[in-house]
C-alpha cells in the first residue's frame, strides 16, 4: 500500500481537526474523487494441449504441452463522482483503467521445446456504480459499498474487444479536512473483492474473484 | 521426436498434389500457371457411386452406409457449405477411369501400406474438382461393426479420412509417432486427416477434430464464419532466413482446441485461418512424423533441422481478423 499511498496529491494546503455533524455532506452533495489502484494477482487457469492417442498405445491423451496461467497483479486508476441521497447514503459512478498482463508459462514439451512463458498486456475498463453508507459522524467516516460494473477488455493491438460484467462489494474510510464553505477536501481508502465474468486467463468463462485496493482523495461540494 | 524402430504399419495416402500458398491444415491445390489455387467442388451436392464389391467384413451397402455417414460428418461442421448424394451401386472399379465419383474396394497388393487412397479429375484452369475416386485397399481386413472389431481397421473411419482429401484437404501434422522396424506407429493424432492410421480394431478416428473443422470451413465457408472466425500470419524463421515446411500450431487454451499450419514457401510465412477468437499459444516444430511427400510436393523444400520453440507471447485472434504478425525464431538441432 505505500507506494501508492505516495502518489497521492493532496490538494488542501491545511489540515484541521474535526468535523462536525453540522458540515456532514447533505443530501444533493456532490463528491469527485480520484484513486489509484492496486488489483490482486490470481491464478488464470490451467491447460492442457493434448492429442487423442492410438487405444492400442495408452488409453489416456498425449500431453503435447502444459500451459499454466497467471494474471500478475495490475496498478491502475480510477475516478468518481457521487450524489449523496442522504447525510449517510451516496451513490457514485466511476471509471477505472488498468493494464493487467496475462502470463502463460509452458513447460512439459513433449519434443522437447524449452519451456516458455508467454506474455500478454491486456487493457481494461470498469465503468460502474455502487451504492455507499455512510458511518459515524465525524471527519473519520467509514462506509461499505456495492455495485456492478461494464467490463471491456482489450488486447495489447485492440484486435479482439471482450465485453463482461463485475459485482462488487467492500468498504473503506474516508476522511475530511477543512470546513470549507464551497468544499472540502479529503482522502479516500477502500478495498472491495469483485467477481468477473469474461475476464482475463486463460479460461475466460469463468468468473474470476479479484480484490483491488483504491486510495486517492476526494473533494465534496 | 522421440522414436524407436517397431513392427509395420499402415498408411492412409492421398495421391501427391500441389500445396496451395496459405492456409492452415493443408488444402491440395493445384499449380495453374505460375500460381496454386484450391482445390474444390464447386457444383455441390457431390454426386457418388459405390462399387458393388463386397469383402471380407464388409458389404458393398455396408460401405455405403460408412461413406454416407462419413459425408454427412464433415456436411455437419459448422458453418460449413456443401453436401453429397449417393447415385447408387456401380460394376465400375474406382481404379478405372471415368466420369463419374466412385468409392469402393479394390485389390492393390503392391500398395501394402495403403489403406486407401483418394484421385482427382481437376479443371485446370479454375481448380474445380470435377470427379474423385476413392478405393479401400481390399487386402487388408476390414469391418463395419458399429463398435470396431478387433484386427480389423474400421471402414467409416478410414472413409472419413479420405473423404476429407476428396473434398480437398491435404494432410495435417497433428500426430505423434515412433519409427518401428519396417515404419512408424502413431502414438496419438488430433486430427482425422493425420496421414497414418489408428492400429486396427480402434473407431477413434471416427469424429472430426477442431483441425479437420478448420480445414473444412477453410475450403467451403458459409456465410458466417468470415465474420465469426480469424486467422493467425506470420513467419518462421532461422538465423533470418525462412524455414519451408515448419508445423506451427495454434492451441487455444480456453478452449482445448489445436488447430495447425505449415510454412509453405522460402520465406517460412504461413497463415493458420478459422480460428475462433481469443489468446492462443503458438508453437513451431519440424515436419518428423511421417515422410514429408505425404505433406508436400517437390516444390517444398522441408527443412527438418531445428528445434521446436514457442513464440514467446500470447497471440490474439480477433473475429473477422488477423493477428498480429508472428515471426517465429528457431534453431538449428
Amino acid at each position: 500500500m505505500l507506494p501508492l499511498l505516495a502518489v497521492v496529491v493532496w490538494p488542501s494546503a491545511v489540515a484541521h481537526a474535526q468535523y462536525t455533524s453540522s458540515n456532514l455532506p447533505r443530501p444533493g452533495s456532490i463528491e469527485i474523487g480520484a484513486t489509484a489502484t492496486w488489483t490482486t494477482g490470481r491464478d488464470g487457469g490451467a491447460a492442457s494441449a493434448t492429442e487423442t492417442s492410438n487405444p492400442t498405445v495408452s488409453s489416456t491423451p498425449l500431453t503435447l504441452f502444459k500451459a499454466e496461467s497467471r494474471v500478475k497483479p495490475t496498478v491502475g486508476v480510477a475516478g468518481q463522482i457521487g450524489v449523496y441521497l442522504s447525510r449517510t447514503v451516496e451513490v457514485e459512478g466511476d471509471v477505472a483503467f488498468s493494464r493487467p498482463v496475462l502470463s502463460v508459462r509452458l513447460s512439459g514439451d513433449f519434443e522437447g521445446a524449452a519451456d516458455t512463458t508467454a506474455e500478454e498486456t491486456l487493457t481494461h475498463y470498469l465503468i460502474g456504480g455502487s451504492a455507499i453508507y455512510h458511518f459515524g459522524r465525524g471527519a473519520l467516516r467509514p462506509f461499505v459499498l456495492g455495485g456492478a460494473s461494464y467490463l471491456r477488455q482489450l488486447d495489447d493491438g485492440a484486435a479482439a474487444v471482450q465485453n463482461g460484467t463485475e459485482l462488487h462489494a467492500g468498504g473503506g474510510i474516508k476522511y475530511w479536512f477543512g470546513r470549507g464553505r464551497r468544499h472540502r477536501s479529503g482522502l479516500r481508502l477502500d478495498a472491495r473483492v469483485s467477481s468477473r465474468d469474461r475476464s482475463e486467463g486463460l479460461d475466460s468463462a469463468k468468473r474470476a474473484t479479484v480484490a483491488t485496493l483504491n486510495a486517492g482523495f476526494a473533494v465534496l461540494f | 521426436m522421440r522414436t524407436r524402430l517397431l513392427p509395420a504399419a499402415a498408411v492412409v495416402a492421398a495421391f501427391a498434389l500441389w500445396a496451395p500458398d496459405a492456409g492452415a491444415y493443408l488444402k491440395l491445390g493445384t499449380r495453374i500457371g505460375s500460381s496454386v489455387i484450391s482445390l474444390k467442388w464447386n457444383a455441390l451436392p457431390i454426386r457418388y457411386f459405390i462399387t458393388n464389391q463386397d469383402v471380407p467384413g464388409v458389404t458393398a451397402p455396408q460401405l455405403q452406409q460408412a461413406v454416407s455417414t462419413a459425408f454427412a460428418t464433415w456436411g455437419a461442421a459448422p458453418d460449413v457449405n456443401l453436401g453429397a448424394e449417393f447415385e447408387g451401386f456401380t460394376g465400375t472399379s474406382p481404379l478405372q477411369n471415368r466420369s463419374e465419383t466412385v468409392l469402393g474396394f479394390a485389390d492393390r497388393p503392391d500398395l501394402d501400406r495403403v489403406l486407401g487412397s483418394t484421385s482427382f479429375t481437376v479443371d485446370m484452369v479454375s481448380g474445380e474438382i470435377v470427379e474423385a475416386d476413392i478405393f479401400f485397399n481390399s487386402i487388408f481386413p476390414w469391418s463395419a461393426a458399429a463398435a470396431g472389431e478387433s484386427g480389423r481397421y474400421d471402414v467409416q473411419s478410414i472413409a472419413l479420412h479420405e473423404i476429407g482429401h476428396l473434398l480437398g484437404l491435404g494432410h495435417s501434422a497433428l500426430g505423434e509417432t515412433e519409427l518401428r522396424a519396417g515404419g512408424r506407429r502413431v502414438l496419438a493424432s488430433e486430427a482425422v486427416m493425420f496421414p497414418i492410421a489408428f492400429s486396427p480394431g480402434s473407431i477413434d478416428q471416427r469424429t472430426l477434430h477442431a483441425d479437420d473443422i478448420a480445414g473444412i470451413s477453410d475450403v467451403y465457408p458459409d456465410d458466417a464464419i468470415r465474420r465469426r472466425t480469424g486467422s493467425i500470419s506470420g513467419r518462421v524463421t532461422k538465423d533470418g532466413s525462412g524455414v519451408a515446411g515448419a508445423h506451427v500450431i495454434a492451441y487455444a487454451p480456453s478452449t482445448g482446441k489445436l488447430v495447425a499450419g505449415f510454412t509453405l514457401s522460402d520465406d517460412g510465412s504461413f497463415v493458420i485461418a478459422s480460428l475462433d477468437p481469443g489468446p492462443y499459444v503458438v508453437r513451431v516444430e519440424p515436419l518428423d512424423d511421417a515422410d514429408s511427400d505425404s505433406f508436400f510436393d517437390a516444390s517444398v523444400h522441408v527443412d527438418a533441422n531445428f528445434r521446436p520453440a514457442f513464440y514467446p507471447q500470447l497471440v490474439i485472434v480477433p473475429a473477422s481478423g488477423t493477428s498480429r504478425s508472428v515471426e517465429l525464431k528457431v534453431v538449428a538441432k
